[in-house]
């Protein structure tokens, strides 16, 4: 077992200059998901591993994303479904030398199912093998379009590994991340009804786009207990920092539930926060969207160094 | 403080409350309003109770409870504790325990089914040490109180675990609660971690002899405890187990099927009550092959259909307040009471104000002459004639008691029929620009669309009185404005909250939209009738509509309306169902059923996705 030791932030430049046992890519059906994979030489990487989507694989945008990784880097996407669980884990145990004291993993998370970069958070956690595993996250900022299609809501589950404890006498406090669908954080509070409710959003890349998100969310922000955390979308170091903050004084207590629903850094941060404090649940709200929205790449990009070091007082 | 209270911190006034989860036992048994319904649910059969959002599922569920029942100040409630009638066990299924259930990683552990009943059997388990503790607290001197508790706890693991301690001395049901939460926890995680591993790591044997003992069958660890209980609490033969699953409607199917056998088989000393939003009890098969037969196996009860307060309920605020006092009433006067605020039961009028729209007009005859020419101007043909007749009818008569006769007749036929919606009408067609709306305002108009939903009524009345206290005080008045836009404001999102239903959401949406929108067209355009259309009648060959309806009932955006059926059957192939009247304002129509109409009427104009 290990334990989430540290969240730092990564100068891009530094993760551009840094050799890495396993670089793990994403091919997704947005313009940005090679954006960050242009920028690496292949050369930085032991093993690069690229996964595509079983489920968006018509798309065109995604088919030239596939031909990049296919003509660039000669590495044919390996298909995987984008929920299920240990298929990170499998592949990431399959290509590490389990005897390294150290192992660095590069994760673009740009265009990235969320289940995934959780699974890779829970092997990096409970896998056998090197002491210290340190995964450098990178991710691309997207440039969405104005109206962004609302969703229609599927199912609510946990993200796999991030169940949390749901004891059914204990109040339940949602910590909500909210994006630009104002609908879905109304969903899952209807269904939830939780005893607290508190909500973070991204300061954004401009100030339009943090008054669109605050104003497409004014039903739920008119629900919410307390003031909307405003976080920075560039720094996971601080949104981990603040969404711990934020859900510490309740775990143990109260179930805590992270709903993150916005951008990736966020989410990002939430299972970080989660996979410190075993008790709070991450839920995924599945859902489908009337059609693909592109994202084209934006100019930022954030990236964030995670330590996990072995931890051998760890019980069950 | 109770011990059960610990549990339950409260951090805001019931008044600001608008979901019973959130309230304390003592809060929830002060503002608790017995209904005739809750009494049904003490009985030796098993029951479904339906009801939609926000209906008080969650507070006759809880109050069900051993521990809340005692607090409740109703001879009836002080009768089943003080005989030991009774011991209701309340465990709902909550969505962020449900989401678990549905974790991929922790179902590849084993069957579903298991993995189901285990972590079922912990919830019950839980729960049931809560009642058990409530027992402790009624029935045992407070002298003898801990050692009796000690040696509950011991029994009680004696049948969990056998001769394997705890990891921990437990000397308290409620420090046993703790570790069964724990060890349901420590599973979790330690599924998880086996997972990751490739391994399966090694268990305590504490929690080795609960996973056996949970992962056996559905609830046996709490039934098998009923002669530990009898005998510790010292429980007559009769008492009777009421095990209340809440919240049943975020289950699947396959997991209600499971549960289905709960109220097929005779499990003795155990009568279960399963509570779910209207259509969400998925199935009524069991896994013996041999489906449910209501009325055999259950009853339905259908609380949406009526609230009507219990005899003893309805005297006693008779007395107190001096007169009848509906449901809504009785919600606002025990909810603010239960916050610290003097109210009366004049008290919500005064603020509200009366209802232009819905105030019923004298019934005498220069009324009548004074509202003729809005009738010429608003009503249709058929209802000018009708009018018409009985107007010259009376001027025609000389006789005084034929024209009362008359006078009355004209009333009932037609103006306290069609007043209403020629009065909304002269309101909506005379806003224009920035002139803000009256129409949706006065105590009537108010308690007609928050029909009897406590959640609804609650969050307008919060909506209403941000600070209901300095309000009461200064017995200032909401102006109609003001009440229109809350109204209005709250009527526009909750029909936003369509979009959130799963799966169906922009087609309910999308039907519920075209359904208003059509109704008020109906109301506001062209000539009006005593009986303007606002339902809609589906049968079965309407199948995909009848679906979006169902949905559309669970989630509290129609409701059926019941002519002769059986008012707990809920319609299921055919019917004629309304909108909820908290929609009217959204859609500028009246908080009334109206004539049905076919889908076939409406449905043309939008593109329903199935």
């Amino acid at each position: 077992m290990r334990r989430l030791l540290h969240v730092s932030d990564l100068d891009l430049g530094v993760a551009l200059g840094t050799a890495y046992d396993i670089g793990l890519f994403a091919s997704g059906y947005e313009t940005r998901a090679n954006s960050l994979a242009t920028r690496f030489s292949l050369e930085q990487f032991a093993e690069p591993l690229v996964f595509g989507f079983k489920e968006s694989n018509a798309v065109p945008q995604r088919q030239r994303n596939d031909e990049f990784y296919r003509n660039k880097w000669s590495i044919e996407p390996e298909i995987l479904s984008a929920e299920a669980p240990g298929a990170i884990a499998g592949a990431l145990q399959g290509k590490v030398n389990t005897g390294a004291d150290e192992v660095r993993i590069f994760l673009d998370i740009s265009s990235m199912s969320r289940s995934w970069y959780a699974d890779a958070i829970n092997w990096a956690r409970f896998s056998p093998g090197p002491s210290r595993i340190i995964l450098d996250f990178g991710y691309q900022s997207g440039i969405y379009p104005d109206v962004y299609p609302s969703r229609t809501v599927a199912e609510t589950t946990t993200l796999s590994g991030f169940e949390g404890q749901s004891d059914v006498r204990l109040q339940t406090v949602a910590i909500m991340g909210l994006g630009y669908d104002p609908v879905t954080p109304h969903a899952v509070l209807e269904d939830l009804q939780p005893d607290l409710k508190y909500a973070f959003l991204a300061r954004g890349t401009s100030p339009a786009a943090l008054a669109l998100a605050l104003s497409l969310n004014k039903a739920t922000l008119d629900e919410i207990d307390g003031d909307v955390v405003i976080l920075p979308l560039m720094s996971i170091q601080e949104a981990y920092r603040s969404l711990g903050e934020m859900s510490l004084p309740h775990a143990g207590i109260r179930n805590v539930v992270f709903v993150p629903l916005g951008p990736k850094p966020h989410v990002l941060a939430s299972l970080l926060v989660a996979a410190k404090n075993e008790e709070i649940t991450c839920l995924h709200v599945k859902g489908s969207h009337v059609a693909f929205t592109d994202v084209l790449p934006a100019f930022e990009v954030t990236a964030c160094s995670v330590v996990f070091e072995a931890d051998n007082c760890e019980s069950q | 403080m109770s011990p059960v209270m610990e549990m339950w911190p409260t951090f805001s006034s019931p008044f600001e409350n608008d979901n019973a989860k959130y309230l304390n036992p003592s809060d929830i048994a002060r503002t608790f309003i017995a209904t005739e319904d809750f009494w049904r649910l003490f009985s030796e059969k098993n029951h479904v109770i339906f009801g939609t959002r926000g209906s008080g599922k969650t507070a006759l569920g809880r109050m069900v409870s051993h521990d809340h029942l005692a607090l409740l100040n109703h001879p009836k409630a002080d009768q089943y504790i003080e005989d030991k009638r009774y011991i209701g066990i309340y465990a709902p299924a909550r969505l962020n325990w449900v989401s678990g259930l549905r974790s991929q990683l922790l179902l590849q552990a084993g069957s579903e089914r298991d993995y189901f009943i285990l972590r079922f059997n912990f919830v019950v388990a839980r729960a049931f040490l809560v009642s058990l503790r409530s027992c402790l607290e009624r029935y045992v001197t407070p002298e003898s109180r801990p050692d009796a508790e000690y040696a509950l706890v011991k029994s009680v693991l004696n049948v969990w675990s056998g001769s394997v301690p705890p990891p921990m001395d437990i000397y308290t049901l409620k420090g046993l609660g703790k570790e069964i939460a724990a060890c349901d926890f420590r599973l979790q995680r330690w599924t998880t971690r086996s997972f990751y591993r490739n391994d399966e790591l090694a268990i305590s044997p504490f929690d080795r002899e609960l996973l056996t003992t949970f992962g056996t069958n559905l609830v046996e660890p709490i039934t098998v405890l009923r002669d530990v209980a009898q005998e510790s609490l010292d429980l007559p033969e009769y008492t009777k187990y009421i095990l209340a699953i809440d919240e049943m409607e975020f289950l699947s199917e396959e997991h209600q099927v499971i549960l289905n056998g709960l109220l097929r088989a005779d499990t003795p000393g155990f009568v279960f009550k399963f509570i779910t939003a209207p259509y969400c009890h998925y199935s009524l098969a069991t896994e013996t092959n041999a489906p449910l037969i209501e009325g055999n196996d259950y009853e339905n009860v259908y609380i949406d259909h009526g609230r009507y307060l219990d005899a003893h309920t309805r005297n006693e605020l008779q007395q107190e307040f001096g007169r009848p006092i509906s449901f809504q009433i009785a919600l606002f006067l025990k909810r603010a009471t239960a916050s610290g605020i003097t109210v009366t039961s004049d008290t919500l009028g005064g603020l509200l104000g009366a209802s232009e729209v819905l105030e019923p007009l004298p019934v005498n005859q220069e009324t009548i002459r004074a509202f003729r020419p809005k009738v010429l101007n608003h009503a249709n043909h058929k209802t000018i004639t009708r009018f018409e007749e009985l107007w010259t009818r009376l001027f025609r008569s000389h006789n005084a008691k034929e024209q009362r006769e008359t006078v009355r007749k004209i009333s009932d036929e037609v103006v306290r029929k069609i007043k209403p919606a020629i009065v909304l009408r002269e309101k909506i067609a005379g806003l224009a620009g920035a002139k803000k709306g009256t129409a949706y305002s006065g105590l009537n108009m108010v308690l007609a669309c928050t029909e009897s939903n406590p959640r609804v009524l609650i969050r307008t009345l919060n909506m209403l009185f941000p600070n209901l206290s300095q309000a009461v005080h200064a017995r200032s008045i909401v102006s109609q404005i003001a009440q229109d836009e809350s109204l209005s404001t709250l009527s526009q999102r909750f029909l936003d909250n369509a979009l959130a239903v799963p799966e169906v959401g922009p087609d309910l949406h999308r039907m519920i939209k075209a359904l208003g929108e059509h109704f008020r067209s109906k109301l506001h355009m062209g000539r009006v009738g005593t009986d303007t259309v606002g339902s809609i009648e589906v049968t079965e060959s309407d199948g995909d509509i009848l679906r979006l309806i169902k949905q559309a009932v669970a989630w509290g955006f129609m409701y059926p309306h019941f002519k002769d059926e059986k008012r707990d059957v809920l319609p299921t192939t055919s019917g004629e169902f309304r909108l909820a009247y908290i929609l009217a304002p959204h859609f500028q129509l009246l908080p009334r059923r109206g004539r049905p109409i076919r889908p076939s009427t409406v449905f043309p104009q939008i593109s329903l996705r199935f």
